[in-house]
């Protein structure tokens, strides 16, 4: 064979693999999805969002520090015994109620809660993203998209809001000291810490945004309906259109725009009411096997928590060593609720073990089949009450948001007032027990003294460290 | 000698090869053909001389040589002989003949009994020349040494030429083939050449697994080593020989893991060319610093070269710079250890029985623990017994129960219990032979590496066959290799649990049982007790390795050949321990006991095809190759474990009450592929100047969709000046040669890293599904590459008759942008975790290495040679760029008392801490440095500084070795010289002994060298003093020097005489002595779980 020949063979030979061997390096991995994967299915896409939502349901997030364990210890919710030492956890008891946030382990939680909020946030921005270019694709309809949409961006804001809430400043003194940073993008670049003010413009911003997007949410015409299909059922497990607009409620409040608070809850009370009735009184008081002690019914938004049942066994369960048990000094839940034993909020959730009354609102139930069992409230009706109350410039119909919520929970109306405030003040007190929000209503107010957890007396009280500095995971590296 | 007459055709610069070469050679230079018998059966009457003589030749295969004239003298021969020796049969046919003959190597070589005059000019000599396969070459350059006349063989390989009455010499040469030089002699007119390839003499050729150079010809920097070379060091394993012999080929120690046969150990080429800490590389999946291995011109691992068996090993080349590693592109930042395996050699079925037998020492001379007087002295001053109040009684009741102990003679030492001397044999068949057309050699191969702690162990197994195939221009081979092991760790766990236990102990109870507590009322475990129960922790690996080579010679300069490879591996692991074991004392009676289970298959084939081209034009040699290969690899992992067992099983898992709760089977299916285009090409000048050039394109699905393909490039040159003229009368210098160069390589062990986002599934449940998805790691489109531009200059030198040789090389890497987790390095809120990975600062390391052999005695003729020889390297490694991108990690180190800083301008192998000025004599209080200098009690972490480097200044290895004859004695001693180390014993086990720790047993040192009274001048703090300070400061950080005797060996080799009476070719009896001693100026624990281990061996090889 001539010698010209071959080099010819041999150069065509060289092209033909270079040219094939692009698609040769293009291997789908096996134990994990690309984004091209993904993004091409609308199952798959739902599944994206699903998992957003189980990544609020984690432990550092709504799963429990930021609702029943670490949040509420700020709160002085729980009697803890120092010097336990029988679980990490159960270490840091004491030091997060005396807001001792230079402790090691202390930071290691709140650098948990910070890690798992602004990993879920990039996620879900990369969802948008990639939800945007589906869209365009023709991969989902544009009407379940902006549903989506709506929800991821609600998602992104809620968890800048709660981090606002946990890491800024007290916003009614200090709204121009720095905060947190806000995310949009999934670049993996880090934005610059923005004062208070900001932040929270920021969130807003996203909340009419996801409000619009919401706007032909099924909730509106359809409520609350048992079924799985992901675009209208159990909306009340995700970010609906009231729970946005209840969501917006209570950013508005927190920085103190009181009129758009009160006109962002009395949409939910006109418009949604009906879809989110009071509890009944069968349901929770003489309903013996299967309590419904989340008062589900009134639940604007939570989560599905899978681990609530664990979380209960490892927090509040009676069977647990007194220095492991979260539970509340006895004199200080008799002060909490009145001496008022009618209140379903006590007699139905506060029962008497061993160790006195322990915590049983996240306890199981009999019927594991029943739709709420695995409910995280998040945001409940009775907030838009309280937050209609404070925010009503006429005090008769103030009171009378406020006589709402006690009538439905088996408590007399109160005639009159010295103060109203005092009075929400105490139906936050009660109503949210175990659900995160009571410190941050102390630190909206700036109240300076908040009941003392460790002491029953009424006049015990102790003065709080409302701004957690940010983890030296996020300050270090800037 | 048989051979001597053979021998003196070749000429001096033959005679002065060693003598394993000349073993080579001769294989390769017979005149005849081989593979015959060496009996003959002739039944002739009154036949021709001639005639007997092509009778014999068809039988035997000798050959004869002589003047067809001096036949015509000779008389007619009867002879009828049946199987007789050729000897015989000779011996008969000259009986009354006028000619006499000699046999030399086959060939049977005629005189003329009384002196025949010499015939007259012109001389004639013709004659065929073919390659050792057979095939005729074409092309050879026949010349008469000292005259300007010369010829060609034709297309068939023949020549003839005409010389005149004082031609003595004739050169034959040719590109390929070695040059030959043949002294005629007497009246020979017919010569049949065979010339020898140019790779056969190992150490000139430069292998780079993709193509051979000669090494005057490569201006890279790489050295090879012969299997034999190996062999002398010691017959451990290759790598470990592989150490002694070259400077920059370094093994990281591992103090943890001591001489366990089943950790592998981490070697690297030339410094680390990444950032390498645990918290940093966790995730990535190989060693980031670990060289390249290429085992037959197929990538290999570390594992399989480890488990190699030495006989095997023809030669190892290191490739260290760019001009050579820029072959293998994306995957040779770190340098590559290229292994070539023996090839099938054409002759008699040959058999090579190595048997190794070694045996191994535990070496505790590192460990200064203290008796059980001492201990017990030590925890009385520790306030162990005093100021008890209320317990006083208790603790003085402890203490008399131990100090009746220690009077009644108790001192275990604990050291001793886990451990024993090892018996390791090790067991290999070489096969060899074949004809021309069809070679083939075979290996079996077992060892039985017994460790030296009890239990532990190791057994590789290999067996393999080559075939290779030859006819015309087609050659083809294949090798075929099944291999596998079986680890055991041993039962005893872990030395340290040994080295902690109190000498004031028993081990066994009076009957001799063993209690599973030394102290029942403190819950004290007794070591021996967890060993004593059936627990199994052992892995085993199966793998087979099929190489199919093809060469097709297109003609004298081009050739293509083509390579498949196919390899498919099984590794797994079993772990159990018995529901007994002390771990699971206060574990739930469901789960006590464990049992887990992972299994590994690799499976990966690749394949490539290259085109090479040779030719010399006049002065311009050209050797040029074009390449592409593709290779896929694919691995699949799944592990599970269980728990839950009732006493007395034998770990199977059947016998487990459940999985482990909330255990996921442990999954992950990883496949890779890539592609790679090579040009390369290698110039030379006259043999004076040489240049060598590569680019390679790399493809690889690990680099992600945008940057699938990466280009690497080398150039280098070099400068042979003993060529030039003005050198070419200056006797005394052999060689000298400079050469530079620079290119880029990548690295691809650091895991793969994708441009684009990937999801996995998540067990969270809700009302929507089980599941959702979630992200696993943010993709990075604009993800830089980590390469490494590497710049080399080396000058390699040969003086005085070879008496003195050696290089000196001085390298510059800098890898740029070095890939680091983002966890870390970005704010947290940027929300990726270290899955996610980014281009930060550079690393640049400056290095040197340099080799000297001196040989004072060196005469080959009588074989005395002696030779001193010494290694040497040094580098430093500086970060750059890093900014305080980096400082989450100093943090972290800060805290956790570490001693690595990641700064701009600093090494990685740098320890920082606060300078401490000792023990402050008045007060026994440490007095610290701070940053201005002045002097302070108070530890503050702001005064940490660089305290030292833990990279020696220099390392390297001291040869002496000493031939005598058929005798050698060889010494490699280890030096390495000023490394600052952190001393973990003084640390530990001397100071900061915590009021828990002092239930352990410590060193001997945290008795008597401990500050007492005002006054005292101490090394270190009093008993009992500061048990929270956790300062580190440089008094745990010391400066290392030592001697390390690496490896002692005599050997002796007899290849002729008394051995051929056993039907032997040869054998060689060599005994080692490897790590015998070690000096050094720093007393530190070594081999922290694993003792480390001295050994003797004796290793016989025997050639049938």
């Amino acid at each position: 064979m001539s010698r010209k020949y071959i080099h010819i063979i041999l150069l065509c030979l060289l092209t033909f693999i270079l040219g094939s061997c692009k698609k040769y390096l293009e291997i789908q991995p096996e134990d994990k999805y690309t984004e091209e994967q993904i993004f091409s299915s609308e199952n798959a896409i739902n599944e994206v969002l699903n998992g957003l939502y189980g990544s609020l349901a984690n432990t550092s997030l709504y799963g429990a520090q930021l609702s029943s364990t670490t949040i509420e210890l700020m709160g002085q919710r729980y009697n803890v015994y120092p010097n336990s030492s029988s679980n990490i956890n159960n270490v840091t008891y004491p030091r997060l109620q005396s807001y001792s946030y230079s402790d090691n382990n202390v930071q290691k939680i709140f650098d948990g809660i910070w890690t798992q909020a602004y990993s879920t946030i990039i996620q879900a921005n990369n969802f948008i993203r990639n939800l945007d270019q589906a869209t365009v694709n023709g991969v989902i309809a544009s009407s379940n998209a902006s549903l989506l949409k709506g929800e991821a961006i609600g998602i992104r804001a809620l968890l800048h809001f709660d981090m606002l809430r946990l890491f800024g400043p007290v916003y009614l003194t200090s709204a121009t000291s720095a905060a947190i940073p806000y995310y949009t993008k999934a670049d993996a670049k880090a934005q610059p810490i923005l004062p208070a003010k900001q932040a929270l413009d920021s969130v807003l911003k996203d909340l009419s945004l996801a409000a619009t997007l919401l706007a032909n949410d099924p909730v509106i015409g359809n409520g609350i309906t048992a079924s799985k299909n992901f675009y209208n059922g159990y909306r009340n497990q995700r970010l609906n259109y009231y729970a946005i607009k209840a969501l917006q409620a209570r950013v508005y409040l927190y920085g103190g725009n009181k009129t758009a608070a009160y006109d962002a809850a009395k949409v939910i009370i006109e418009q949604g009411e009906k879809w989110f009735p009071w509890l009944s009184y069968s349901s929770i008081v003489s309903e013996t096997s299967n309590p419904d002690r989340i008062f589900s019914t009134e639940v604007l938004f939570g989560i599905y928590n899978s681990t609530m049942y664990t979380n209960y066994t490892s927090y509040f369960s009676s069977d647990l060593v007194k220095e492991d048990l979260l539970t509340s000094e006895p004199e200080r839940l008799i002060s909490t609720f009145e001496n008022n034993e009618n209140d379903y909020r006590y007699t139905t959730t506060w029962l008497s073990t061993a160790k006195g009354r322990t915590l049983y609102k996240y306890a199981d139930i009999e019927d594991k089949t029943k739709p709420w069992r695995f409910i995280q409230p998040l945001i409940r009706k009775s907030e838009m009450y309280y937050i209609l109350a404070e925010t009503e410039t006429n005090p008769a119909a103030a009171l009378n948001y406020l006589n709402t919520v006690r009538y439905n929970r088996g408590l007399t109306p109160l005639a009159s007032v010295y103060d109203i405030n005092e009075e929400i003040m105490k139906e936050y007190q009660k109503e949210f027990y175990g659900e995160g929000q009571i410190f941050f209503y102390y630190k909206r107010l700036n109240v300076p003294y908040i009941p003392d957890a460790t002491m029953g007396y009424s006049w015990a009280t102790v003065s709080p460290v409302y701004e957690v500095p940010l983890p030296l995971s996020e300050t270090t590296p800037r | 000698m048989k051979n001597s007459g053979s021998k003196r055709i070749f000429n001096k610069l033959q005679l002065t090869m060693k003598l394993t070469t000349i073993l080579l050679l001769i294989g390769c230079l017979q005149v005849s053909a081989h593979g015959y018998s060496q009996r003959v059966t002739i039944s002739q009457s009154n036949a021709p001389l001639e005639k007997i003589f092509s009778e014999i030749r068809q039988q035997t295969g000798y050959l004869f040589f002589y003047n067809v004239e001096w036949l015509k003298k000779s008389k007619p021969v009867d002879i009828d002989v049946k199987n007789i020796p050729i000897e015989e049969a000779l011996e008969q046919c000259f009986n009354n003949q006028p000619l006499s003959y000699t046999i030399v190597d086959k060939t049977v070589v005629l005189k003329l009994k009384e002196m025949a005059p010499t015939p007259p000019d012109p001389i004639f000599i013709r004659g065929k020349i073919t390659s050792k396969s057979g095939e005729p070459l074409v092309g050879v350059t026949i010349a008469v040494k000292g005259a300007s006349k010369g010829t060609y063989s034709d297309t068939e390989g023949n020549f003839l030429i005409r010389l005149a009455e004082n031609d003595k010499i004739l050169v034959f040469s040719c590109i390929g083939m070695k040059s030959l030089e043949l002294k005629l002699r007497g009246n020979t007119q017919v010569i049949n050449i065979i010339m020898e390839e140019e790779s056969a003499k190992l150490e000139e050729m430069v292998f780079t697994g993709i193509y051979t150079r000669k090494k005057d010809s490569f201006s890279g920097a790489a050295t090879s080593f012969t299997g034999d070379q190996l062999k002398a060091v010691g017959n451990k394993n290759v790598l470990e020989s592989l150490k002694s012999l070259d400077p920059s080929f370094i093994k990281v120690e591992n103090n943890i893991q001591g001489s366990n046969p089943n950790a592998l150990p981490t070697y690297e080429i030339r410094g680390k060319t990444t950032i390498s800490t645990a918290n940093l590389n966790s995730q990535f999946n190989n060693d980031p610093n670990q060289p390249l291995f290429i085992l037959d011109g197929f990538e290999s691992t570390l594992q399989a070269i480890y488990d190699l068996d030495i006989n095997r090993i023809a030669s190892i080349t290191l490739l260290k710079d760019a001009a050579s590693t820029a072959l293998y592109g994306s995957k040779a930042a770190n340098g590559v250890v290229v292994v070539e395996t023996k090839r099938p050699t054409p002759g008699q079925l040959r058999v090579n029985y190595t048997g190794d037998f070694s045996v191994e020492m535990p070496d505790l001379s590192s460990y200064n623990l203290m008796n059980s007087t001492e201990k017990l002295q030590y925890e009385k001053l520790a306030g162990l017994y005093s100021n008890k109040n209320d317990l006083q009684w208790l603790a003085d009741e402890i203490y008399s129960r131990k100090i009746a102990e220690i009077q009644r003679g108790v001192d275990t030492y604990w050291l001793g219990e886990p451990v024993r001397t090892g018996v390791t044999n090790k067991h290999s068949f070489q096969f060899s032979g074949g004809n021309n057309d069809l070679l083939f050699n075979a290996g079996l191969y077992y060892a039985n590496q017994v460790g030296v702690m009890k239990g532990s162990g190791r057994k590789p197994w290999n067996a393999n066959i080559n075939l290779t195939y030859r006819k015309g221009k087609i050659n083809i081979s294949n090798q075929l290799s099944i291999s596998g092991y079986n680890g055991n760790e041993s039962p005893y766990g872990s030395l340290t649990e040994f080295a902690r236990a109190n000498p004031y102990y028993r081990k066994h109870n009076s009957d001799g049982t063993i209690s599973k507590y030394l102290d029942t009322a403190n819950n004290v475990i007794n070591p021996l007790w967890n060993a004593s129960l059936n627990s199994i922790n052992e892995n085993k690996g199966f793998s087979f390795n099929d190489n199919i080579q093809a060469i097709y010679s297109i003609s004298n300069n081009l050739r293509l050949q083509g390579g498949l490879q196919i390899m498919n591996q099984n590794t797994s692991a079993v772990v159990f321990s018995p529901p007994d074991n002390s771990a699971f004392d206060g574990v739930d009676i469901h789960q006590k006991g464990s049992y887990t289970n992972n299994r590994i298959e690799n499976r990966s084939y690749s394949g490539n095809l290259m085109l090479t081209y040779a030719k010399l034009i006049n002065k311009h040699q050209i050797n040029a190759n074009i390449r592409a290969d593709i290779g896929e690899s694919h691995s699949q992992a799944l592990g599970f474990s269980a728990v839950g067992f009732p006493y007395g099983t034998n770990g199977n898992p059947i016998f487990a009450y459940s999985y482990t709760p909330y255990g996921k089977p442990v999954a992950s299916t990883v496949t890779s592929r890539s592609t790679g285009f090579l040009a390369s090409i290698n110039y030379s000048y006259d043999g004076r100047f040489m240049l060598d050039a590569i680019y390679r394109l790399d493809g690889s699905s690990v680099f992600g969709s945008n940057r699938m393909f990466r280009p690497f490039a080398s150039g280098g040159i070099g400068w042979n000046i003993k060529r030039e003229s003005f050198l070419k009368r200056v006797d005394w210098i052999d060689m000298l040669k400079l050469r530079a160069d620079i290119g880029m390589t990548g690295n691809e062990n650091l895991g793969q890293f994708t441009s684009v986002s990937t999801y996995t599934s998540t067990t969270d449940m809700n009302y929507f599904g089980i599941g959702g998805l979630k992200m696993m790691s943010l993709g990075n489109p604009d993800l830089e590459w980590q390469k490494t531009l590497q710049e080399s200059y080396g000058i390699d030198f040969t003086l005085l008759a070879s008496r003195i040789s050696g290089y000196l090389e001085y390298y510059n890497k800098k890898t740029d942008p070095l890939l680091v987790p983002a966890a870390g390095t970005l704010p947290s809120s940027a929300g990726v975790n270290s899955n996610y990975v980014m281009n930060v600062g550079y690393l640049t390391t400056k290095g040197w290495s340099a080799n000297l052999r001196l040989s004072p005695i060196y005469n080959l003729q009588k074989r005395i040679i002696l030779t001193f020889s010494v290694t040497g390297s040094t580098y430093n490694s500086i970060y750059g760029g890093l900014g305080n991108k980096l400082e989450v990690y100093n943090t972290e180190q800060m805290k956790s008392n570490g001693l690595l800083r990641y700064k701009d301008g600093y090494s990685p192998d740098d320890v920082w801490a606060v300078v401490s000025r000792g023990i402050d004599p008045a007060t026994g209080r440490e007095i610290f440095q701070k940053q201005d200098g002045t002097f302070s009690f108070d530890y503050d972490t702001e005064d940490i500084v660089k305290v030292g480097n833990t990279r020696p200044k220099a390392e390297g290895v001291i040869n002496v070795s000493f031939t005598y004859k058929d005798f050698t004695i060889g010494a490699n001693i280890r030096y390495v010289i000023g490394a600052y180390i952190y001393n973990s014993a003084l640390y530990n086990k001397v100071e900061q002994i915590t009021n828990a720790d002092n239930a352990y047993n410590h060193d001997k040192r945290a008795l008597y060298e401990r500050w007492q009274k005002p006054g005292d001048i101490a090394q270190f703090k009093a008993i009992g003093s500061n048990y929270n300070t956790s300062a580190m400061s440089s008094r745990f950080i010391q400066k290392d020097s030592h001697f390390n005797g690496e490896s002692f060996n005599i050997g002796w080799r007899v290849s002729n005489g008394w051995i051929e009476r056993f039907k032997l070719q040869s054998l060689n009896i060599n005994f080692y002595l490897n790590d015998i001693f070690r000096i050094e100026s720093v007393k530190s624990e070594r081999g922290i779980n694993y003792p480390f281990s001295r050994s003797a061996s004796l290793s016989i090889n025997a050639s049938f």
